[in-house]
């Protein structure tokens, strides 16, 4: 049972692939691997968007892992016949790794050796997750699974804690467990340790594009290393799946300033959607998103924006049929009384100092990641080297992070209170991007340990 | 030359340390291991608890009502613990609904240590005809009888 259920994530991941191998043909390696890994994210996502839409126009749910095995099917015929109309015959060409490649390799599969290690014993100890992870995603995709075609009636009875939260995570569960035909308690699990796996092969092979192999190895030992990413992986909680929809949108949009492919910006879009459907922190991502496209393609005089928001229109047009029908979320419902905490700014002075702080402490290492790179950064002197339009990554983060600065301050709950149960958790969301910031701008190992480096 | 060396030694200092802290923090984990850890795990046992609930439960109901000692008068409770366990019970019972009060049919009743004599007085002033089933851990089922 459990691995069927690897095998069912598999199949989306695959799917993902074959989806943006057909949008984008690029046959490089790596453009293939950046493409493996978006398609932990395209499949999982997409196949939650059609199974919402399936279950929102009330067709037969013991129908629908049938279609998904045909589209997958169909997709795989379609990625066949465009391969042999580019007269593609000969394999891929891979060549045989460098010593220094050899080393490099070791090393990241040392260092997700420590990541899946890490996340296995903490995920084992706890089974269902941690309080929201039970409390939210998993609870709601108990219901999905549980009442099938009622479940949308059930939703706005308020019947769990935050029925207004998105669906991509429940429904990937309660899909999967619908397929099974039993409620695993192992399946939330692997669907975590999925996207974790995601999340690294994701920053490594978006470095590799930006910079080379070598400096996505090093991005991903580095994020695979720090012990808050296993252990919110093995909370369950969706703060990982939205990083890695964070890290994805603002890397293909920064990617296709260099590699100059609109397709990707299809993809961006996509994954900008898909955050929204993940958390609702996404929400504000989506306007930061279209807002950083919609310059970008003024700074271009061209209309870039189009194949934006053609990748945004499915996950969009899923957000509102959701949003139709749940309770509003108890942050806007106290908006206006909590308006007047604008003009507090003792308040202000602690948001402020408790996200400096986590900034420095972030990571759960003894000392502080944030500034052993950034003295790691600033050593480097002398030799940054910009690539593309990387205002576009500074933009998404602090953007986000003024958003989340707007979340506390308008807050109606103890401020104190919700950061500490939250503060953590919303600087992980950009931690992966910020990291991928850092390295695009610095020199690679290669490029410092090559014969002629100065 | 000496920023070649410098820089060289960067890369593998940084490296090192990501590794090093990460294999510490696996080690830590590793001593800790508990292999019935998930069974010990505070939702499992709950799920337990609530199983009897679902197996006295007829298949067509589809709503629970949910009394706990935050509704006995002059009990003293723990607001959090409540609020807590009445989620965990959310959670288990999925998809039914459970719905705090006593209005539905059938009824879950959480009152830990309160002594069975007590509940009863009280529910005989709430609920007017019913029977109560004691689950054990203090999980209870009520059943509304109609005269």
């Amino acid at each position: 049972m459990i691995l069927f259920a690897f095998l069912i994530y598999f199949a989306k991941i695959i799917g993902g692939f074959m989806l943006a191998h057909l949008l984008w043909p690029a046959r490089d390696i790596k453009a293939l691997l950046l493409k493996f890994f978006m398609g932990v994210g395209l499949g999982t996502g997409v196949a939650s968007l059609l199974y919402f839409l399936w279950l929102w126009f009330k067709l037969p749910l013991p129908v629908f892992g049938y279609v998904e095995l045909l589209l997958l099917i169909l997709l795989g015929v379609l990625v066949f016949i465009q391969e042999k109309s580019k007269g593609v015959t000969k394999p891929l060409m891979v060549v045989a790794p460098s010593k220094s490649g050899l080393l490099w390799g070791v090393l990241v599969m040392l260092a997700l050796f420590v990541a899946v290690s890490s996340f296995l014993l903490r995920a084992l100890r706890v089974p269902h997750g941690v309080q929201d992870a039970w409390g939210i995603w998993n609870v709601s995709a108990r219901f999905i699974y549980g009442a099938g075609e009622r479940w949308l009636q059930i939703i706005p009875q308020n019947a769990w804690f935050h029925p207004d939260y998105p669906l991509l995570v429940s429904l990937n569960i309660a899909e999967v467990w619908s397929i099974l035909g039993v409620s695993l308690t192992r399946v939330p699990i692997i669907l975590a340790l999925v996207y974790m796996l995601g999340l690294l092969g994701l920053l490594a092979s978006a470095l590799a594009i930006v910079k080379d192999q070598q400096q996505g190895a090093l991005g991903m030992i580095l994020l695979a290393c720090l012990p808050v990413v296993p252990s919110l992986a093995s909370n369950q909680y969706a703060d990982l799946p939205l990083a890695y929809f964070f890290l994805g949108t603002a890397a293909l949009l920064y990617i296709y300033t260099i590699l100059r492919e609109t397709r990707l910006l299809l993809f961006a879009g996509l994954f900008a959607g898909l955050t929204a459907w993940t958390k609702n922190e996404g929400l504000t991502f989506i306007a930061i998103a279209t807002l950083s496209c919609f310059l970008l393609g003024l700074s271009e005089k061209r209309n870039l924006l189009k194949y934006f928001l053609a990748g945004l229109g499915l996950p969009l047009f899923a957000i509102v049929l959701f949003k139709s029908v749940t309770p509003t979320n108890d942050l806007y419902a106290a908006a206006s009384t909590s308006f007047w905490q604008l003009l507090d700014f003792s308040r202000t002075q602690v948001i402020i100092s408790a996200m400096l702080r986590m900034f420095l402490s972030f990571g759960g290492w003894p000392i502080s990641f944030a500034v052993v790179l950034a003295v790691y950064a600033i050593l480097m002197f002398g030799r940054y080297s910009i690539r593309g339009k990387i205002w576009l990554l500074f933009a998404a983060i602090v953007c986000q992070l003024i958003a989340y600065f707007g979340i506390y301050l308008f807050t109606p709950a103890d401020v104190t209170v919700h950061m500490n149960t939250s503060l953590e958790r919303l600087v992980f969301h950009l931690f992966p991007l910020t990291i991928f910031l850092v390295l695009s701008l610095l020199p690679s190992p290669r490029e410092v340990f090559a014969s002629d480096a100065v | 030359m000496f920023f070649v060396f410098f820089r060289r030694l960067l890369v593998i200092v940084l490296v090192a340390i990501s590794l090093t802290f990460g294999v510490y923090h696996s080690f830590l984990l590793f001593q800790i291991w508990d292999p019935q850890a998930g069974v010990k795990d505070e939702v499992s046992v709950w799920e337990n608890r609530m199983q009897p609930i679902k197996g006295n439960l007829p298949p067509a109901v589809t709503t629970v009502g949910y009394l706990a000692e935050w509704d006995m008068p002059g009990v003293v409770y723990g607001k959090t613990d409540q609020f807590h366990e009445f989620n965990l019970t959310v959670y288990s019972l999925a998809p039914l609904i459970v719905r705090r009060g006593a209005e539905a049919e059938w009824i879950v009743g959480n009152f830990g240590s309160q002594p069975t004599k007590k509940i009863e007085a009280w529910l005989n002033t709430l609920l007017g005809s019913y029977k109560l089933e004691a689950l054990g851990s203090g999980i209870y089922l009520i059943h509304r009888v109609k005269q």
